[in-house]
């Protein structure tokens, strides 16, 4: 019962600067909305490739709402470098607050954030055209694999903050892993379409089981065996992620 | 009653070598301000962080409040507040949403937590201010919620760790008033760090001297200055001529501690009127030029200095080239 007040209690607290400043919402906003405007037009005469099915625009969306989980969630270790460096971190490991709270609040809040991005971009992809013939359960699906995403990746690059203490780790481990993620994927292209070695690779890349999750339940009639199976895989990455994030909290605590 | 503090051959070492704890044995009374005052670098802020639970020695036995702080940490987090030498609450927050959020760490909830809040807040002198962002807020002020945060739970203990350090004359001095009404007022234990010398004297009941992670002396302000007998001889040369004058107070009898950096020339004496004469006619003789004389009693840089072996300020100015 505490624990959960405390997770919530930090979760709020990133929700408020977030009510001060919605501002900073679009602006993490801006890239994926380029990517499907950009891309949706740049690559639709990919469509007319041998062997690809349907319009771009409907095979891109959920790579776009993925991308964006990734993206977005990508960031949240910041908040604790900063923590770190303001003296706010030390002030709150000094109380007897439950050690997971930190990081559960930080996780909770970056699932939110990515699920109000995710509902403006299926508003965008609507409008230009997009399909979903997942029907509304389906889109709702789409979203919770992209909240799990951003729940797992919020760990992970809490973790990352924690351990680095600098901003810059922050940013060059996310760099690092963003785009060779994104690519070693179906995100932006048909698995029958990418090189055998991506094939291959992509299925152990988190970011592919989120979108073919993603695409399985929103971009056709939802067939709930893929589905479940790519949701169970990623529920499992969001423990290991806190596990993971757990262990990097105790050693940040250790190295004071 | 248990000591509020008791602390026994506590050593930490942070890789690759620095020995910031090296055998720390420490017994503080409950009920008075103790203060622990050393250069930057002494080893203050980890034997602060030690206690608080905050980070764990390498070897040593800590209690805090009579509870053991290696075993129970979260019963001595329960125990104690902590203002941190850094600000400790959050910019992008209100005070009051600094408060509430410390306060449900704390497993304080609904209308006590409330209550407690505006309590705090109007302790501190805070309460107009409750509602705006604390990035908005000027330095003492910031201190003054750090305060209130480590209040809010009622702490049988209170860490200060250097709570002045960074703030403005003015500001010092209202800390300085707080810190001295929490203790008389609320009879509360307060471990205070400081490196400055007129803090630890005017607010420390009892002292403790910290030197490269050790004690060097404990006891209150009046009983060290005490045991350093005799005056301070300050002379001041009109040039920089350090080995001559080292040669000419070498004849002198009744000079020791003789410290010299660029002009500023000092020595203890038994005597130091009495001293004085000899000391000129021997600086005289290797024309040396003095431009100015003082002999003062005794003072808490004395002590650091009997008992550190080298002068506070000189310490200050090594644990900087450090730092840089």
């Amino acid at each position: 019962m505490t624990a959960v007040r405390q997770t919530w209690q930090v979760y709020l607290r990133n929700l408020r600067v977030l009510m001060r400043q919605p501002a900073f919402l679009l602006i993490t906003l801006i890239q994926p909305v380029i990517w499907l405007l950009l891309f949706a037009a740049l690559f639709k005469a990919v469509a007319d490739i041998p062997g690809f099915h349907g319009t771009y625009l409907n095979f891109f969306t959920p790579g776009v709402v993925v991308m964006l989980a990734l993206f977005s969630a990508g960031w949240s270790g910041m908040g604790f470098v900063e923590d770190i460096q303001s003296g706010v971190m030390g002030r709150q490991l000094a109380s007897p607050v439950w050690r997971g709270a930190l990081n559960a609040g930080a996780v909770a809040y970056s699932a939110f954030a990515v699920i109000i991005q995710a509902l403006l971009i299926i508003a965008l992809a609507l409008i230009l055209g997009a399909d979903f013939k997942g029907g509304v359960i389906g889109v709702i699906v789409m979203i919770l694999i992209g909240a799990l995403l951003a729940a797992a990746v919020s760990s992970l690059s809490n973790a990352v903050g924690v351990l680095g203490r600098q901003r810059e780790t922050v940013i060059g481990t996310v760099s690092f892993f963003q785009l060779p993620l994104t690519f070693l994927s179906t995100g932006m292209m048909q698995k029958s379409l990418l090189p055998h070695w991506i094939q291959e690779v992509a299925k152990f890349n988190p970011i592919n089981w989120a979108v073919v999750g993603a695409r399985a339940a929103a971009m056709q009639r939802t067939d709930w065996g893929v589905v479940g199976a790519r949701v169970g895989l990623l529920v499992a990455l969001v423990l290991v992620s806190a596990f993971l994030a757990q262990r990097a909290f105790a050693r940040y605590q250790r190295s004071l | 009653m248990p000591a509020a503090i008791e602390a026994r051959d506590v050593r930490k070492r942070y890789p690759p070598d620095v020995q910031a704890l090296d055998g720390i044995d420490l017994t503080v009374q409950a009920g008075t301000i103790f203060g622990v005052l050393g250069p930057n670098g002494a080893g203050k802020s980890t034997l602060t962080r030690v206690l608080c639970s905050l980070t764990v020695p390498d070897s040593g036995s800590v209690s805090v409040c009579g509870i053991d702080v290696l075993k129970h940490p979260v019963q001595v987090r329960r125990a104690i507040g902590l203002v941190g030498q850094k600000q400790g609450s959050d910019p992008n927050a209100t005070g009051r949403e600094n408060l509430v959020i410390h306060g449900e760490f704390h497993g304080i909830t609904g209308r006590v937590l409330r209550s407690r809040v505006d309590e705090q807040l109007e302790r501190v002198g805070l309460s107009d201010a409750a509602d705006r962002l604390v990035r908005t807020y000027s330095g003492g002020m910031a201190r003054r919620l750090d305060i209130a945060m480590g209040l809010l739970n009622r702490p049988q203990m209170l860490f200060l760790d250097e709570p002045t350090t960074g703030l403005d004359p003015e500001a010092r001095a209202v800390m300085w008033r707080d810190i001295e009404q929490l203790a008389n007022d609320q009879r509360m234990t307060i471990w205070l760090t400081t490196h400055y010398m007129e803090e630890a004297d005017s607010l420390a009941a009892e002292l403790a001297i910290v030197d490269r992670g050790r004690i060097v002396a404990q006891g209150s302000p009046d009983q060290l200055k005490r045991e350093v007998s005799g005056d301070t001889l300050h002379v001041e040369l009109a040039e920089p001529q350090e080995e001559r004058a080292l040669a000419a107070l070498a004849r002198v009898g009744d000079l020791s501690d003789v410290e010299i950096r660029g002009r500023a020339l000092r020595a203890r004496a038994q005597d130091g009127g009495a001293t004085l004469p000899a000391v000129l006619a021997a600086l005289e003789a290797e024309s040396v030029g003095v431009a100015s004389v003082t002999v003062a009693r005794p003072s808490l840089d004395d002590v650091y200095l009997r008992y550190a072996g080298h002068s506070f300020e000189q310490a200050e100015l090594e644990s900087e080239e450090v730092a840089a």
